[in-house]
C-alpha cells in the first residue's frame, strides 16, 4: 500500500515545502528582493505588508509545486554569531550582496564559506548581486562575482529588487535544483486517497496536466 | 387513623381553599409547609424524599455501567500492550459518559493510579511548600472546573459529573489531583474527539492513554529521555494518522494536523507540571541568570541597540506595550502551542511598532525587526524565559519549531536570548558600540542610566507614570476650560440682563408714544368688523385723538384707507369734526 501511495505521488503534481534562509549584510536589499519576488512590489508595499520578515510563496514547476518559506535573518555584524540558528534545516539559502559595495561581496564570501561548512550538506546556496539597476555605481565586477560562484558550485544571478530583474529567476531557479523526493518537509497529499477511492486512470492535478 | 376525619370535613369547607390544608384533611395549611398542614406535609416530604432515592439507585446503577466499560478498556490497553493487532481489541460503546468518566473516577483506571504515583513523586520532590499550597487550593480548583467542563453537556454526563463529584467528597485522597488546566485540557481533548467517528476517536485515546502510561511507568528518565519519548510518540502517532486503516477516513492534511495539535495539547497540558522546569535540570538556574543579566542591562536604550523604535510616539508605545504583555504572558500558557502563539503576538505586535515608527510606513526587515525583540525582551524580562523555550524546544512537535511562522518567531526570540545571554559574542561594548569603559560604568551604575537622553526623561518614564501625567495635563486643561466657560457664562448672563432691560425700557418708550398705533388695528379687528356699535370705538378715537393731539388726525385717515377696500367691511366713517362747533 505505501508503495503505491509512492508512485501515484510520483504521477501526481505534488507539493514540496522548503525552508530558504537569506542571508547578507544589513542593507544589500534582502527584504526588498523576497518582498518583490512575493509581492511583486518594490516600495509600494507598505499597506499589506507588516513584516517582510517570513513570507512564503510557492512557484509551479513542470511537475511539483513547491513552497518556499523564507526566513530574512539581521544582515548586522553584531548577529552574526547568531546565523547558525536560522539556517538550521533549512534547504536553501540566499546570500546577498550589493554589487555598489565590495565589503558586502567580500561579506557574502564569508556566509558562503560558513553555509558550506556548518549548514546541512545538501543546500542549495544561491548569491544574488543585488541593485543591478545601479550599474554607474559598480563597484563588484560581474565576471569575477561568476568565476567564483563557478568555483564553489552557487547558482549566481545579479538582481534588482527594483527593476524585478531575475527576480523570480533566481527563485526558479533554486526550485529547480532542490531535491524533490525527499525535499523538505512534504508529506503524502491527501489527493493519493481520493484517486484510490475512484477509478483507477483518471488523472487530477493542476500541476500535472501541464 | 385522620382519614375518616379527612372524608368528613372535605365537602364542608371547600370555600376555604386557601386557608385550609391543600390535601383537604380539614386542618389549616401553612406556606411554610407549601400549605400543607403539618401532618400532610410530613407525608408529601416522605414521598419525594422516597423519589430522590430512586434517582440516586439509577444513578448508580450507570455509574455500574460505566465502570463495566471501563474495565473492558483497560482490557483492550492491556492487550495493546502484549500485542500491535489493535483491531483484535474488543470493541463496545463509545458513550460520552464513558469517556468523560475514565480519568477523573479514582478506582477506574490502571493509567490513573500509575500516573498518581508519578505525581507523588513529583510531590515529594517538591518538598513540603507546594504540597500544602495544592491541598490548600485543590477543593476550589475542582468544584469550579467541573462546573466549567460539564455545564454545557448533556444531562447523562451531567449526572456522571454529580456522581464523580461525590465520589471525590468520599475518597478523596484515592484519585490524583489534577488541575483545573489539566481538567479544561481533558475535556477539551473529549469534546474534540466526539466530533470524529467513534473507531478513530477511541484509537486516538488508547494509544494517548497508553502513552501516559508509559511516561509513568519510566518514572526515572531524565527530562531528555521523556523529550525522545514525546518526540518519538508524535512521530509514531503522525504516521499512524497517515498509514492505519482506522484513520482511513481522514487523510485530509488539514484534520490530521487538527488531531495532532489536540493530542499535543492535551498531552503536554498534562504532562506541564512534571516537565517544566524540573529539578533535574539546570532551568531554574539558568532562568535566574538570565533575569539577573537582564536586569543589569536595564539602561540600554532603543537607539544604542539601533531598534528602530520611537518611544515617544503613543501609537508606538501602545504596540510594545502590547508586545511586552504578550511575552510575559507566554509564561502562563501549558500547550507549546499556545507559547509559540504569545510569542507570534509579540513579534507582531513590534512589527507594527516599527512601522509605526518608520516615516515611510514600509514594512520592517529582519534587520530591524532582531534588534528590537532584543530590545523588548530587555525592557519586559520575561519569567523563566529559559525554562520556556527549553520546554517549546523539547516538548513541541517537531513540525512546529522547524517550519512555519512560529517556527521562525520562535527562533528569533532564541538567538535575542542567546545575544543577550552571551557577553562575549553577544550582548557587550563593541555590539553597541560603546567603550568597555563605558559599557562597564552602566553595569555597575555609574553612569545613570538616562544621562544620554534627559529631555526625554519625561517620555522615559514606567507606563503609569506617564499615563497620569497624561492625565494630569488633560485635567489642567480641562480646569481652564471650565474657567473660561465659567465666565462665558458670566458674561452671557449680564448680556441678557443688559438686554431684558433694554427691551423694559423700549417697551415702555414704545407704550408712551405708540399706543395709538397699537391700539388702531385692535379696533379695526374686533370692533369694527363685526358690526358692533362703532360710535364707542368712535368715542375712544375721539378721547385718544384728543389726547395726542390734533396731529395724528390725518395719520388715522390713512389707516382707514387700507380698509375700505374689504367688501365685508361698512363703508368707511370719514372723521368728521364735531368739536369745533
Amino acid at each position: 500500500m505505501a508503495a503505491q501511495r509512492a508512485t501515484n505521488n510520483a504521477a501526481q503534481g505534488k507539493i514540496c515545502q522548503f525552508k530558504l534562509v537569506l542571508l547578507g549584510e544589513s542593507a544589500v536589499g534582502k527584504s526588498s528582493l523576497v518582498l518583490r519576488f512575493v509581492k511583486g512590489q518594490f516600495h509600494e508595499y507598505q499597506e499589506s505588508t507588516i513584516g517582510a520578515a517570513f513570507l512564503t510563496q510557492t512557484v509551479c514547476l513542470q511537475d511539483t509545486t513547491v513552497k518556499f518559506e523564507i526566513w530574512d535573518t539581521a544582515g548586522q555584524e553584531r548577529y552574526h554569531s547568531l546565523a547558525p540558528m536560522y539556517y538550521r534545516g533549512a534547504q536553501a539559502a540566499i546570500v546577498v550582496y550589493d554589487i555598489t559595495n565590495q565589503d558586502t561581496f567580500a561579506r557574502a564570501k564569508t556566509w558562503v564559506r560558513e553555509l558550506q561548512r556548518q549548514a546541512s550538506p545538501n543546500i542549495v546556496i544561491a548569491l544574488a548581486g543585488n541593485k543591478a539597476d545601479l550599474a554607474n555605481k559598480r563597484m563588484v565586477d560581474h565576471e569575477e562575482a561568476a568565476a567564483y560562484s563557478e568555483e564553489n558550485g552557487l547558482l549566481f544571478m545579479e538582481t534588482s529588487a527594483k527593476t524585478a530583474m531575475h527576480v523570480n529567476e533566481i527563485f526558479l531557479a533554486i526550485a529547480e535544483k532542490l531535491p524533490k523526493n525527499e525535499g523538505g518537509t512534504n508529506r503524502p497529499r491527501p489527493e493519493v486517497d481520493i484517486t484510490q477511492s475512484n477509478p483507477p486512470g483518471g488523472s487530477k492535478g493542476c500541476c500535472s496536466s501541464h | 387513623m385522620e382519614q375518616p376525619h379527612q372524608i368528613q370535613r372535605r365537602g364542608i369547607h371547600v370555600n376555604q381553599e386557601e386557608l385550609m390544608c391543600k390535601n383537604g384533611c380539614g386542618f389549616y395549611g401553612n406556606p411554610q409547609w407549601q400549605g400543607y398542614c403539618s401532618k400532610c406535609w410530613r407525608e408529601v416530604y416522605q414521598r419525594q424524599q422516597q423519589r430522590q432515592q430512586q434517582q440516586q439507585h439509577q444513578i448508580d446503577a450507570d455509574h455500574e455501567y460505566a465502570k463495566k466499560l471501563q474495565e473492558q478498556e483497560n482490557q483492550a490497553v492491556r492487550q495493546i500492550k502484549t500485542s500491535p493487532a489493535v483491531n483484535s481489541s474488543p470493541v463496545h460503546r463509545n458513550s460520552p459518559q464513558h469517556q468523560i468518566e475514565q480519568p477523573t473516577t479514582p478506582e477506574s483506571t490502571g493509567l490513573a493510579r500509575t500516573f498518581s504515583k508519578f505525581e507523588e513523586k513529583r510531590g515529594q520532590a517538591k518538598g513540603f511548600r507546594s504540597r500544602t499550597l495544592k491541598n490548600f487550593f485543590s477543593p476550589t480548583q475542582e468544584s469550579s472546573s467541573n462546573a466549567q467542563s460539564f455545564s454545557s453537556k448533556s444531562p447523562l454526563s451531567m449526572k456522571a459529573s454529580q456522581h464523580e463529584k461525590r465520589l471525590q467528597a468520599g475518597w478523596p485522597m484515592a484519585g490524583r489531583q489534577t488541575s483545573f488546566e489539566s481538567k479544561r485540557a481533558h475535556s477539551d481533548f473529549i469534546d474534540f474527539l466526539k466530533a470524529f467517528r467513534e473507531p478513530p476517536a477511541k484509537d486516538v485515546l488508547k494509544q494517548c492513554k497508553h502513552f501516559m502510561d508509559r511516561i509513568a511507568e519510566n518514572e526515572e528518565a531524565t527530562i531528555d529521555e521523556q523529550s525522545v519519548m514525546i518526540q518519538d510518540f508524535y512521530q509514531a502517532m503522525s504516521d499512524r494518522l497517515i498509514s492505519h486503516p482506522v484513520f482511513k477516513q481522514y487523510t485530509n492534511e488539514v484534520e490530521q494536523e487538527g488531531i495532532m495539535d489536540n493530542i499535543e495539547k492535551f498531552l503536554m497540558t498534562r504532562l506541564y507540571r512534571n516537565v517544566f522546569c524540573n529539578d533535574q535540570t539546570d532551568d531554574e538556574i539558568e532562568d535566574l541568570k538570565v533575569q539577573t543579566r537582564i536586569r543589569n542591562l536595564h539602561w540600554i536604550t532603543a537607539s544604542m541597540l539601533d531598534a528602530n523604535i520611537d518611544e515617544n510616539c503613543p501609537s508606538v508605545t501602545e504596540c510594545t506595550d502590547k508586545a511586552i504583555t504578550a511575552i510575559i504572558e507566554m509564561d502562563s500558557k501549558r500547550a507549546p502551542q499556545d507559547k509559540l502563539a504569545c510569542i507570534t503576538r509579540c513579534s507582531k505586535n513590534i512589527f507594527e511598532a516599527i512601522k509605526n515608527t518608520k516615516a515611510d510606513g514600509s514594512a520592517a526587515s529582519a534587520d530591524e525587526f532582531l534588534p528590537a525583540l532584543i530590545y523588548i525582551i530587555l525592557k519586559a524580562n520575561p519569567p523563566l524565559l529559559k525554562s520556556n523555550i527549553r520546554y517549546v524546544t523539547r516538548f513541541a512537535n517537531p513540525a512546529r519549531v522547524m517550519s512555519g511562522e512560529d517556527a521562525y518567531y520562535f527562533t528569533n526570540l532564541c538567538c535575542a536570548v542567546s545575544f543577550i545571554e552571551n557577553a562575549e559574542n553577544g550582548l557587550n561594548a563593541s555590539s553597541l558600540s560603546l567603550s568597555q569603559e563605558q559599557f562597564d560604568a552602566y553595569m555597575n551604575g555609574e553612569i545613570p542610566s538616562n544621562t544620554q537622553e534627559v529631555d526625554g526623561q519625561e517620555k522615559k518614564m514606567c507606563p503609569g507614570l506617564r499615563l497620569m501625567y497624561q492625565n494630569l495635563n488633560d485635567l489642567a486643561s480641562l480646569h481652564e476650560r471650565t474657567d473660561r466657560l465659567f465666565e462665558e457664562a458670566t458674561e452671557m448672563r449680564q448680556g441678557i440682563e443688559r438686554h431684558s432691560e433694554r427691551i423694559k425700557s423700549e417697551v415702555n418708550k414704545a407704550l408712551i408714544h405708540k399706543i395709538p398705533d397699537l391700539d388702531y388695528p385692535l379696533c379695526s379687528d374686533g370692533s369694527m368688523t363685526d358690526g358692533s356699535p362703532t360710535s364707542s370705538s368712535y368715542n375712544d378715537h375721539r378721547d385718544i385723538d384728543a389726547f395726542a393731539g390734533p396731529n395724528h388726525v390725518n395719520q388715522h385717515t390713512a389707516l382707514d384707507d387700507d380698509i375700505t377696500h374689504t367688501e365685508h367691511l361698512p363703508a368707511p366713517l370719514l372723521p368728521t369734526v364735531i368739536s369745533h362747533e
